[in-house]
């Protein structure tokens, strides 16, 4: 084999190749747009979005509450400019580190956006007819878990020591 | 060790000591004092990570990596004690230093919680 086709090849330690189509980086683009205009400032009561925003005081809710005060815009923010960055960076050939770790970070919180509307559980996936109108988002959120672990593997590879 | 941020001005935000606390990860401290002997604010707090069935494994182990400085063997051992036992014991230290490392783990989206030891 001559060439890498892996979908994200490290070509050095601060360079990376991205090997996804056109279809492929429109689905990218377009899921990190969609979380991104649902992350808004009411966000914490969107049932669906509970899993960016986890208990940090499991026994106690008051603790937790003033945790979830002091830290909620930062989390916010940090979850925005992930996002955005990926949305931004969508076409590109190749990425940087830090690029490609917000598309890391960015796709995984979309995974668990995805995971937690198709309740998402340890079992075996399920079997869906091939008019299920949850199959395109198994198909998405299948697809994001490829890119992804292919990041971790591209981040890891390349990670100093 | 103190990590350099706790030290002068008070931090800022969860974000900046996190951002700061990325240029240089390192090893958490193990050494436990003697409980019975220590009053209840100075006992240390702990940081779990909880298993979670959308999490890759490749995932949680690359995220132990790269926030605390842990080697592969020892990010994949964590890992796999949070797959099988549910959850397991990620780092320990001051309230300060378990509500940073809370934070950075649920910026990368994993499950953490933190409890006095």
């Amino acid at each position: 084999l001559l060439f890498d086709r892996r979908t994200i090849a490290a070509l050095g330690p601060d360079r990376f190749a991205v090997n996804l189509g056109k279809d492929e980086r429109a689905v990218i683009r377009a899921v990190c747009q969609d979380l991104l205009s649902l992350l808004v400032d009411d966000d914490e009561e969107t049932p669906s979005l509970r899993r960016l925003f986890p208990a940090a005081h499991a026994s106690d809710q008051g603790i937790d509450q003033a945790f979830q005060e002091m830290v909620h815009d930062d989390l916010l923010r940090s979850r925005r400019e992930a996002l955005a960055a990926v949305a931004d960076s969508a076409d590109q050939a190749e990425l940087d580190r830090q690029t490609l770790d917000r598309w890391m970070v960015g796709l995984n919180s979309v995974r668990l956006v995805l995971g937690t509307v198709l309740d998402v559980s340890e079992d075996e996936l399920p079997e869906l007819e091939e008019d299920d109108p949850m199959l395109p988002a198994w198909a998405v959120y299948d697809f994001l878990g490829g890119v992804v672990d292919a990041a971790v593997r591209a981040l890891g590879e390349t990670l100093a020591d | 060790m103190e990590r350099s941020i706790q030290i002068g001005a008070p931090p800022a935000t969860l974000a900046e000591r996190a951002a700061l606390a990325s240029v240089a990860p390192m090893e958490v401290e193990l050494e436990e004092p003697d409980v019975d002997e220590t009053p209840a604010e100075d006992r240390p707090w702990i940081v779990l990570v909880w298993n979670d069935p959308i999490n890759l494994m490749s995932y949680v182990t690359f995220v132990l990596q790269k926030l605390f400085g842990y080697s592969l063997e020892k990010a994949e051992a964590l890992m796999l004690d949070v797959h099988e036992k549910g959850r397991a014991v990620v780092s320990t230290g001051t309230k300060e230093k378990a509500e940073l490392d809370v934070f950075r783990l649920h910026e990368h989206g994993l499950w953490a919680t933190m409890q006095q030891d």
